[in-house]
């Protein structure tokens, strides 16, 4: 069950042991890793029941959904058709990633090998983080994405600006991992006073009879303190607002092809933790978290998009759009708490709730492929030498036609316009808050700061695109071409997001089913 | 029971001024060490408390968890040693906070 892994550890390593050896032949260390991922992927694809062979009836990787790749008594691992779509949607960024550095890492580049290994490792922890469920295991998990991230921000150790932005990362990673640690040790410790004992594993803490206050009200200030802990650490790395201040600078700093991973991926590990966490672990604990996490995603949209606008850079203005972003998400999590908690798991209840984390899941995917994209056009116009500034982008539209386009097209979906990607997931997100009024009429807020938000942020998207086509490019610029694995890897975002209404029919099915497995209805 | 929470509350409290006042990286390293420290403890005092061996392991691996850590910080801070010149934090300014 655990093969996709399996394969990619091995490719990671392969990678690694063979960056000694072809030191002059990077084009044979790409293929290696791209083969790897894309196995990876394609079996991951058979294992949700969406393949080739499963159309054909040919069944070569049995479904793990359901009772096979429930290891929750040895492992602390369910690899459940939600982990499968998280571990999905990680493999594809992967793969994108991968395919354009070819385009974006020049050929003389050292240490490419480790390059290509840290970052299947770094995958690796993310699908393991999806699947996990012990507090301590998504710890570990957690873990090891973040620690070859922390690396490969560094990966042009010559450059002052990628170093810089990796120590940053580093201290801000540390010693949010550090306070998810102590908020875990903490829960550790709670569980022990109520009838479960001392356990991290969430579904124990989930019950019943769970961990509640019910009978213990001397539990409710530790209580607090580590979900303040928790929410802090994992906040970080989502970027919520009161911890967001790293997330321009080390978008900005790091090599574009790992902004992308860290944009699209990293920052998802931390929403899967989020879900796992509050969703089934804490959701019974009779603490108000769920106005904390509301309040929290309303100030993480507002914060976002407001201080996107004054932004020169076109990599920094991505970054707190993509901050805004990470608020839509949040939305999900109070939806499908408030839905469950407020009344006895009803019909209306359990749907609202379904509605609410497939809205989630759906954006977040939608999301992963529009700021893989956005990143890559930055990343294939600095392949030519073009400054990640506004004013470097003018007439944009007549010097790289395809990738000005894909551009417009990728920001036109981050607000939310309607036949592209990002109008569904947020139509879905944004509607299921709707619904959640009936229990708690406070939710219309999220709705209304959502739809505010997105509109907010249509004006710094389309400055980018009146720079792109409006504006004249400067004097002597001409025409220029773009690396064709960056083309590539565009166009394959491109695809995902302006098809996103035929693949949603596809996977909506298969989403529903995920979102009922999750809450375990 | 008390003292070891107590203790770990200071380790925490300790760790995270450590973080934010001391500008030297390596000092900066070794608070963050010390956040991780104060959460193993809290594990192994809970689990010697209630009997459940667990949490003995849970320490364990986190001591691996901070080594690898360490090691990792201590290369980033290298390579910044490298292009700057200095790992004293507050000098390093190319990005905007």
């Amino acid at each position: 069950m655990f093969l996709p892994e399996t394969i990619l550890v091995v490719t990671a390593l392969a990678s690694a042991v063979l960056g000694f050896a072809w030191r002059k032949r990077p084009e044979a260390l790409w293929a290696v890793a791209l083969v790897g991922t894309g196995l990876a992927s394609f079996i991951t694809i058979d294992m949700m029941g969406l393949g080739i062979t499963n159309a054909l009836h040919l069944s070569l990787w049995p479904s793990p959904i359901g009772t096979r790749g429930n290891f929750t008594l040895e492992l602390k691992m369910n690899v459940d058709a939600f982990a499968l779509f998280f571990q999905l949607m990680f493999q594809l960024v992967a793969l994108l990633v991968i395919i354009a550095s070819r385009g974006f890492i020049r050929a003389e580049e050292p240490h490419q090998g480790e390059y290509y290994a840290l970052m299947l490792l770094a995958v690796v922890g993310m699908m393991f983080t999806a699947a996990a469920t012990d507090l301590f295991v998504l710890f570990l998990a957690f873990e090891t994405s973040s620690l070859s991230t922390f690396a490969l921000v560094a990966y042009r150790k010559k450059d002052r600006q990628a170093t810089e932005a990796s120590a940053k990362f580093f201290i801000i990673g540390a010693v949010s991992s550090g306070i998810v640690l102590f908020g875990i040790s903490l829960i550790y410790g709670i569980a022990g006073t109520s009838s479960i004992g001392t356990t991290t594993d969430l579904i124990l803490l989930r019950g019943p009879p769970g961990l509640t206050l019910a009978g213990h009200p001397e539990i409710e200030p530790p209580l607090i303190i580590a979900l303040v802990f928790l929410i802090a650490g994992f906040g970080f790395k989502v970027a919520v607002v009161p911890f967001h201040m790293w997330a321009p600078d080390v978008y900005q700093g790091s090599p574009t092809t790992i902004s992308v991973l860290l944009t699209a991926a990293s920052k998802n590990v931390g929403i899967v933790a989020l879900f796992r966490v509050f969703l089934i672990g804490l959701l019974n604990v009779q603490v108000d978290w769920i106005a904390a996490l509301a309040v929290l995603g309303i100030a993480t949209q507002t914060v976002g998009n407001i201080v996107a606008i004054p932004q020169r850079s076109v990599k920094r203005m991505l970054a707190y759009s993509s901050i805004a972003q990470a608020g839509y998400i949040l939305i999900a999590i109070p939806v499908g708490a408030v839905a469950v908690q407020s009344t006895a798991p009803g019909d209306r209840a359990s749907t609202v709730a379904i509605y609410g984390l497939v809205g989630g899941m759906l954006h977040v995917f939608v999301y992963a492929a529009m700021k893989a994209g956005a990143f890559l056009v930055v990343a294939g116009t600095e392949s030519r030498g073009i400054a990640d500034d506004m004013e470097a982008y003018k007439g944009l539209g007549r010097r790289m036609p395809f990738l000005a386009f894909s551009m417009t097209v990728f920001l036109l979906s981050l607000a939310g316009i309607p036949p592209l990607g990002g109008f569904f997931s947020k139509f879905v997100l944004f509607s299921s808050a709707v619904n959640a009024a009936s229990f708690n009429q406070w939710f219309l807020a999220l709705a209304i700061s959502g739809v505010l938000n997105s509109a907010l942020s249509l004006y710094y998207y389309a400055r980018v695109i009146w720079y792109m086509y409006i504006l004249d490019p400067e004097e002597g610029a001409q025409k220029e071409t773009v690396p064709r694995p960056i083309e590539a890897g565009v166009f394959i975002a491109l695809a995902i997001v302006m098809l996103t209404a035929v693949l949603a029919a596809f996977f909506l099915g298969f989403l529903t089913d995920a979102a009922r497995g999750f809450f375990g209805f | 029971m008390e003292y070891e929470l107590l203790l770990s509350g200071a380790l925490l409290c300790i760790g995270l001024y450590g973080v934010l006042a001391r500008r030297n990286g390596i000092i900066v390293l070794m608070s963050i060490e010390i956040i991780l420290n104060a959460s193993i403890l809290n594990f192994v005092a809970f689990s010697s408390y209630s009997g459940n061996p667990s949490g003995q392991i849970f320490a364990l691996l986190g001591i691996a968890v901070a080594a690898a850590e360490a090691a990792v910080g201590l290369a980033v801070f290298l390579s910044i040693y490298q292009t700057h010149g200095s790992i004293e934090l507050d000098k390093i300014r190319f990005l905007k906070w």
